[in-house]
C-alpha cells in the first residue's frame, strides 16, 4: 500500500480477515490510500469490521474517517468518496466497503 | 405519508441543540431515502419476500443498476445506514461534536433523492433501470 501521509490508520484484525477472505486485498488498499491522501483536514482513520445488522445482512468493512468538527455544514467528503469508488471498483467490490466521516471536537474531546 | 417527509422532521432535528438532536436526524435522513428507494422498486414491480432483508433488498438492488444515478442511491445508502448505526448505537463516540453529521446526512439524503427522481420522471430512463433489474434479479 503506497501511503504517503503520516495520518494515523489503524486496521482491526476482524477487517484485515474479512478483506482476506473476500480476495479484496488489493482494492481494499487502494480505498485506504484514496482516503489518506484525498480528504482534506483528516486527522486519523479507523478500519473496523462491522457484524450484519438489522439493516444489513452482511457485515461489511467500514472505513471511518475523522474529521474536525469545524461547523462549516455539510460536508462533501462521502458523497465524493462514495462517487470515486463507484467509477474505480465494481459493485462486487465495493459493496464490501463503506466509508463514513465522523467529526470531533477541535480539542478532541 | 411519502419517505420523504422524514427530511423535514430531520431538518428539524439538525437544527436542535444537542448531540441527541444531531445524532437522530442521521436516523431520519437514512430513513427518508431508503423507504423512498423501497416504495420506487415497488412501483417498479420489484417486492420483496418475507424472507428478504428489505434493507439489503433495496440497497443491492440500486448498488447494481445499469443506471449510474441509481447507483449512486445505493452508494448514498450504504454508507449512511453506517453512519446511522454510529449515531444510534455508539453513544461513547466523541464524534457528533456539532450537526456536521446531520447536515451532511440530510444533504446525501436530498442529492440521492433527486437523482431517484430524475429517473422516475424520465420514462425512457425509467423504463431501461427496470429491464435491466428484471433481468439481474428475475
Amino acid at each position: 500500500m503506497a501511503v504517503t501521509t503520516n495520518i494515523p490508520c489503524t486496521i482491526s484484525p476482524e477487517a484485515t480477515a474479512r478483506v482476506a477472505e473476500l480476495g479484496i486485498q488489493h482494492d481494499f488498499d487502494r480505498m485506504v490510500e484514496h482516503t489518506l491522501n484525498s480528504i482534506p483536514e483528516l486527522r486519523r482513520v479507523e478500519v473496523l469490521l462491522e457484524s450484519a445488522s438489522e439493516d444489513d445482512d452482511e457485515s461489511r468493512v467500514v472505513i471511518v474517517s475523522y474529521l474536525p468538527a469545524l461547523g462549516n455544514g455539510p460536508d462533501p467528503t462521502m458523497w465524493q468518496w462514495g462517487q470515486w469508488v463507484i467509477d474505480t471498483f465494481s459493485p462486487d467490490v465495493w459493496r464490501h466497503v463503506a466509508m463514513i466521516t465522523l467529526f470531533e471536537a477541535v480539542d478532541g474531546r | 405519508m411519502d419517505g420523504r417527509a422524514f427530511l423535514t422532521v430531520a431538518r428539524e432535528l439538525a437544527a436542535g441543540r444537542t448531540a441527541a438532536h444531531w445524532r437522530s436526524a442521521v436516523g431520519r435522513a437514512y430513513y427518508a431515502i431508503f423507504l423512498e428507494g423501497r416504495d420506487h422498486l415497488q412501483r417498479w414491480g420489484f417486492v420483496p419476500h418475507q424472507r428478504d432483508p428489505v434493507h439489503s433488498f433495496v440497497r443491492l438492488r440500486f448498488d447494481y443498476a445499469a443506471d449510474p444515478d441509481l447507483v449512486m442511491v445505493g452508494r448514498a445508502l450504504d454508507n449512511l445506514s453506517k453512519l446511522r448505526n454510529v449515531a444510534d448505537y455508539q453513544t461513547q463516540s466523541h464524534s457528533f461534536a456539532d450537526d456536521t453529521e446531520a447536515q451532511t446526512s440530510i444533504t446525501n439524503a436530498l442529492r440521492a433523492l433527486a437523482l431517484l427522481d430524475a429517473v422516475e420522471a424520465d420514462p425512457v430512463r425509467r423504463a431501461a433501470a427496470i429491464v435491466d433489474m428484471r433481468v439481474r434479479w428475475p
